[in-house]
């Protein structure tokens, strides 16, 4: 190869590989999965009155956090998204995120915030992620909304944290 | 329409490229209408917005202008939490940086269910940046909502799902979107810069041919110019360059959608 190809080759790669940079989006869906009943349905139980969701980003070694830390919105990663809303309401897209690890954790409260279902899931947004699934179960807790106050099911302000 | 899309965003891109260069030759009058001008021309995506802005507010402290500063640096941070201004920055701009938030604006597009309302929303945004919220659908479904800062809800036929929102600011650039993944943009030119790749003109000699490896001496300049390991290597490196260029400047993100129970 003479000096000048292996030149010229180097910045059409150099040329090529930047051109191919961009940045792809990509919808992730999330669902909460009940425990099932009988009929392989969700089975919810008649007290659950509101769903409470938090996002929040983990490092690599970091665990979900348990329900009751979570229940009380106590400081536990860094918070990029909660909401909640009433069982068989809508619910609010969550909005995008970038790569990493993050933590999703669904909640089932009733009337008096009590949690009743609770689940986490920590995993890796990484390219061939396209659906989270979070199987929430049944969890007995005297934790309620920590620093928050509870209105109908519903900890408010929701996206609030606890002990920041 | 496409094709005078491209042009226009290809003349923006331009425009802030001469601007970068300008920024970086020291020329900052020259750099401050130039940025002005592609953020006026409107068709900015947030990541190239947020580094308009920050250099605005780079140029803006620099010149003393302390509100302007901090008005365009609580929009680049708004749209990049991360993005730092430059080393030659006034200290004061980056200890702001430092301070800024954490979370980015945020477009958020709640459709549960095609039979439900369909309700869009902006967070974390700065005042007054948002002015326009644009949901668009399959066949062409269209429609376009000022943002005031309240929820906004719409009813759009079952055949437009999946929606995407874009949020955009009073000169048309875009800050923010949810939804479906839009239609691919064409790609812009890349922040990070490499040195420049060795003049071939001190090669000299118009000597080509020059693998034969026989060469005068090692003592002598030119014969060092010629080796062809030397080229090949600096051949490696400049693919090298632009392999992690490439990659830098690639990535993903994740638009996770609304939760549902099921």
């Amino acid at each position: 190869m003479s000096s000048r190809r292996a030149t010229a080759t180097g910045l059409a790669v150099m040329l090529a590989a930047a051109l191919s940079g961009c940045v792809t989006e990509r919808a992730v869906e999330l669902v909460i999965e009940p425990p099932r009943d009988a009929m392989g349905g969700p089975a919810i139980p008649a007290e659950v009155v509101a769903w409470e969701v938090r996002v929040v980003r983990l490092g690599d070694d970091d665990l979900c956090p348990s329900a009751d830390a979570s229940a009380e919105a106590r400081p536990f990663g860094e918070l990029a998204d909660a909401q909640s809303f009433a069982a068989g309401g809508a619910s609010m897209a969550i909005g995008e995120l970038p790569a990493g690890r993050w933590g999703f954790a669904a909640m089932a409260r009733d009337e008096a915030c009590r949690p009743l279902l609770y689940g986490c899931v920590a995993t890796e947004l990484a390219p061939d992620a396209r659906t989270i699934v979070v199987p929430v179960e049944p969890v007995t807790s005297s934790a309620a909304c920590g620093c928050r106050a509870c209105d109908a099911g519903a900890c408010v302000e929701v996206e609030r944290v606890c002990g920041d | 329409m496409t094709a005078l899309a491209l042009l226009v965003s290809g003349r923006v891109a331009a425009q802030a490229t001469a601007a970068d260069d300008a920024f970086e030759a020291g020329r900052l009058d020259e750099a401050a209408a130039g940025y002005g001008a592609a953020l006026e021309a409107g068709g900015l995506g947030p990541e190239r917005l947020a580094h308009v802005h920050l250099r605005l507010a780079e140029l803006a402290a620099l010149a003393s202008l302390d509100d302007e500063a901090a008005r365009h640096l609580a929009i680049a941070l708004a749209l990049r939490p991360d993005a730092r201004p430059s080393s030659g920055a006034p200290e004061s701009l980056r200890l702001a940086a430092e301070a800024g938030p954490t979370r980015a604006l945020r477009v958020v597009l709640a459709a549960s269910t095609p039979a439900d309302p369909v309700e869009v929303e902006v967070r974390d945004a700065p005042p007054h940046l948002v002015r326009t919220l644009v949901i668009e659908g399959a066949g062409g479904f269209t429609r376009t909502l000022p943002w005031e800062g309240a929820r906004r809800a719409l009813r759009p036929p079952a055949s437009a799902h999946p929606l995407s929102v874009r949020a955009l600011d009073r000169h048309g650039n875009t800050v923010g979107r949810a939804g479906a993944p839009p239609p691919a943009a064409p790609p812009t030119r890349l922040e990070p810069t490499v040195a420049p790749a060795p003049d071939e003109g001190t090669e000299g000699g118009g000597d080509e041919g020059d693998d034969d490896g026989d060469d005068d001496g090692d003592d002598d300049e030119g014969s060092f110019l010629e080796d062809p390991f030397l080229w090949i290597a600096i051949g490696l490196v400049v693919a090298g360059a632009g392999v992690a260029i490439g990659v830098s400047a690639s990535g993903d993100r994740f638009v996770v959608g609304a939760p549902v129970v099921r």
